[in-house]
C-alpha cells in the first residue's frame, strides 16, 4: 500500500520544473530561486485553496507567472534596464556553455513576456493550450496565437532575420505585461 | 552527459538558415503546414498570426523546438537548492508543531 505524498512532497517534486520555468522566464538564475521561494510560500500559505487531484502543476505555475509579472511590474517602474535579463542570464557552466544554447536563450529573452511564457508552457512543459490559457488568465484562442507568433520570432531571431525587430517592439510604448491570472 | 547532448546538438542551430533557404526554394507558394513538425497539435490559424504561420518552415521550427525542450530539459535536472527543499520541511515542521 502506497502512502499518499504530502502537499509538502509535492511541492518539492514540483520543484525543478518551477526553478526551469522561472528561469526561463525571468533569464537570472538567483531571481529565479527567489521568485520559487516567494512561489512556495504563498501556495502553502494558500494551500487550502488547491482543489485536490486538480492539476497542481498548472496551480503552481499561476502563483510564479502572478508572482513574476508583478516583479516585472515593479522593475519597469523603477525604469531597471529592461535588456537586464538577457545581458546577464547567468548560465550554467556545465550544461550551457554551448554558442547555441546561449544564442537560443538571448533569443527567448528578446521575445515579449507572455509570448515567452506561451512558448514556454506549451513547447517545454508540453501543458494542453487549455491549461496554458488558465495558467496565464486567457483565452486559448490568444494562446495559440501567441505561440505562433513567438514560434515565428524565435524561428526569425535564431536564422538571422531582423533580430531587433522584437527588441524594438518590446521597447514600443504600450508594451506591457500580461494582466495576472487568477490562481484558482 | 550534458557534454554528450550539447555536442549532438552542436550545429543545429547553425544550419538554420541553410535549411529554411532550402525549403524556401523547394516550398510551392502558400500555406504547407503539413511539414510543420512540432509536436504538439498545430493549432488553427489566427488572424494575428497568419501571416507568421505562412512564413514558417517546417524544418527550422522543428530544430527551433528541439533546441528549446533540450534547454528547458536541461535546467529541470539542474539540482535544486538546499535552501528551497529546508523551506518546505520547515514549514511543514512548523505546522506540525501547531
Amino acid at each position: 500500500m502506497t502512502e499518499t505524498p504530502s502537499f509538502g512532497d509535492a511541492l518539492i517534486a514540483a520543484m525543478p520544473n518551477m526553478r526551469a520555468f522561472a528561469h526561463s522566464l525571468c533569464g537570472d538564475a538567483q531571481l529565479s530561486n527567489d521568485l520559487v521561494q516567494e512561489t512556495l510560500l504563498k501556495a502553502w500559505a494558500h494551500k487550502d485553496s488547491f482543489v485536490p487531484d486538480s492539476n497542481l502543476k498548472a496551480w503552481l505555475f499561476t502563483i510564479l507567472r502572478n508572482t513574476y509579472f508583478t516583479h516585472y511590474r515593479k522593475s519597469q517602474r523603477e525604469e531597471l534596464d529592461q535588456d537586464h535579463a538577457a545581458l546577464n542570464a547567468s548560465v550554467p557552466p556545465t550544461q550551457l556553455t554551448q554558442l547555441e544554447f546561449d544564442d537560443m536563450r538571448r533569443a527567448l529573452m528578446r521575445l515579449s513576456p507572455d509570448h515567452r511564457e506561451a512558448l514556454l508552457l506549451i513547447t517545454a512543459e508540453g501543458f494542453s493550450y487549455e491549461d496554458a490559457a488558465r495558467v496565464c488568465g486567457c483565452a486559448v484562442g490568444t494562446m495559440k496565437s501567441r505561440v505562433n507568433r513567438a514560434r515565428s520570432r524565435l524561428v526569425d531571431e535564431t536564422s538571422g532575420q531582423s533580430p531587433m525587430k522584437e527588441h524594438a517592439e518590446q521597447h514600443r510604448p504600450g508594451n506591457t505585461p500580461p494582466a495576472k491570472s487568477s490562481s484558482r | 552527459m550534458g557534454n554528450n547532448f550539447v555536442s549532438s546538438e552542436a550545429g543545429k542551430i547553425s544550419d538554420v538558415r541553410f535549411l529554411m533557404m532550402q525549403q524556401r526554394l523547394s516550398a510551392p507558394d502558400g500555406p504547407t503546414r503539413n511539414q510543420d513538425t512540432f509536436c504538439e497539435q498545430e493549432p488553427p490559424a489566427e488572424p494575428e498570426a497568419r501571416d507568421a504561420i505562412t512564413r514558417l518552415p517546417g524544418i527550422a521550427t522543428q530544430l527551433i523546438g528541439e533546441r528549446m525542450r533540450t534547454m528547458y530539459a536541461s535546467m529541470v535536472r539542474e539540482p535544486v537548492p538546499d535552501d528551497l527543499l529546508n523551506l518546505i520541511r520547515q514549514l511543514e515542521a512548523k505546522e506540525a508543531s501547531e
